[in-house]
């Protein structure tokens, strides 16, 4: 029952991705990656390969709808690789959490503590690989510093209709 | 071996996480050559059919600018039609004019312009006729080559990629350069190649030189916005704003000049 809802759920944000976030370009530099949430809400009782192993599959499909081929794999791989680490530090008894990640399963701070590390590593990884310049090394910053925003804004909504 | 078999074993996370950033990696490289893969893009079938669906029901929204924008293209062909009619009474033309022909009229399902190296994606592939190396026009202006195709999808370089130069001339004196895109604001490219002791001023009109062959001469390409020439510089620093609006862009024309193969063929054995 939970892994059809969390089917359903990652399918949905992969087309509000293609469909809508894609087209928003809030001052021609916010680039919100809101798919992100699929790979942040995963349940904590995974295997890490297994984690890995959707990390990229999640980065493969990102990169069909944003038209950048690996991009946005490196990115996820590196979230997947990164979030269980995070998690077990920040909440105790990690493998408990069966349930999806979210504000109330692990708590509004945790969550919020979560996203606010990991959606600007993954942005910034994306800005930085689709830039391919140091000499733009500016843009990339600002770019991954205002999406970044954008998208925890989001993800935070979308978390709070979610309850 | 033991110690080595150990090691994997223990560390087995992080070396699929190595492996998985290496594969990563190694699509973004091999990406950034235009022979790239359409596959992982959106001229990809599944990605591509679900963006042409929404674009047919965003359709609906746009209609009346639509209207409007083929009505004004309908007044333009007119007055131009009217105008060669005075040179050409009896309306006979030559193998020369008909050189390039549209292949057929697109839409753009999936854009982008935030990237250094963006891409667009039109809803027509090889099935109907397209090929890549064609030029990609649009009513306000030129658009850029189409890099790659599948069998419903094309996926076309615009003159917003970092690598992509469309040789072009100053309409008033005919002095050929080139474009060149920094890869920061779409509305806005550079032109290279146009020496001090050219006459350039902000205004003049960039049409395209028709050397390539890929485009016919004379489409338009862009207006002059900044000029600059530093001391000791041999040539001028050139920011002109482009005809087209990408970020507005929905119907394209694909053009073909069916001499294209001959013309390059010959072009090649001259270099040799």
């Amino acid at each position: 029952m939970q892994y059809t809802r969390y089917i359903l759920l990652a399918i949905a944000m992969m087309l509000l991705q293609l469909l809508l976030f894609n087209n928003l370009h809030f001052l021609g530099i916010c680039h919100p990656f809101v798919y992100i949430i699929i790979l942040l809400c995963l349940p904590m009782n995974l295997p890490r390969w297994g984690e890995l192993l959707i990390g990229a599959g999640v980065g493969l499909i990102a990169d069909m709808v944003c038209s950048s081929p690996g991009v946005h794999t490196a990115a996820c791989v590196l979230v997947s690789y990164l979030r269980p680490m995070l998690v077990s530090r920040m909440v105790q008894n990690a493998e408990r959490l069966t349930d999806m990640v979210s504000g109330i399963t692990v708590g509004k701070n945790v969550f919020m503590g979560l996203i606010g590390i990991l959606i600007p590593i993954h942005h910034f990884v994306v800005f930085l690989l689709e830039y391919w310049s140091l000499s733009q090394f500016g843009w990339v910053l600002l770019a991954t510093l205002l999406s970044s925003v954008l998208t925890i804004i989001i993800v935070t909504i979308l978390d709070l209709i979610n309850r | 071996m033991r110690n080595l078999l150990q090691f994997i074993v223990q560390h087995a996370n992080f070396l699929l996480f190595l492996l998985l950033e290496v594969v990563a990696m190694t699509l973004v490289v091999t990406s950034r050559n235009y022979q790239r893969s359409a596959m992982l893009t959106t001229a990809n079938s599944v990605v591509g059919a679900i963006s042409s669906t929404a674009t047919d029901v965003f359709d609906y929204f746009s209609l009346r600018q639509q209207n409007t924008a083929l009505a004004q293209e309908n007044a333009q062909l007119r007055s131009q039609i009217d105008a060669y009619s005075k040179f050409v009474p009896d309306c006979t033309f030559t193998t020369l004019d008909t050189c390039h022909r549209i292949v057929r009229a697109a839409r753009v399902i999936d854009l982008t312009t935030w990237k250094s190296n963006n891409y667009f994606t039109i809803d027509h592939g090889n099935t109907d006729g397209i090929e890549s190396g064609m030029g990609v026009v649009c009513q306000q202006g030129i658009v850029g080559v189409v890099g790659k195709t599948s069998a419903h999808f094309a996926l076309v370089i615009p003159i917003v990629h970092s690598g992509i130069a469309i040789s072009c001339r100053l309409k008033k004196n005919d002095y050929i350069c080139f474009t060149h895109w920094d890869g920061v604001n779409y509305r806005y490219a550079s032109l290279t190649d146009i020496a001090r002791h050219i006459d350039v001023a902000v205004g003049d009109t960039v049409v395209t030189s028709g050397l390539t062959g890929i485009f016919e001469r004379g489409l338009p390409v862009g207006i002059v916005d900044r000029v600059s020439l530093n001391d000791g510089d041999s040539y001028y620093h050139v920011t002109m704003r482009l005809s087209t609006d990408f970020r507005c862009l929905d119907y394209v024309y694909v053009v073909d000049n069916p001499y294209h193969a001959e013309l390059d063929t010959i072009q090649s054995s001259i270099s040799l």
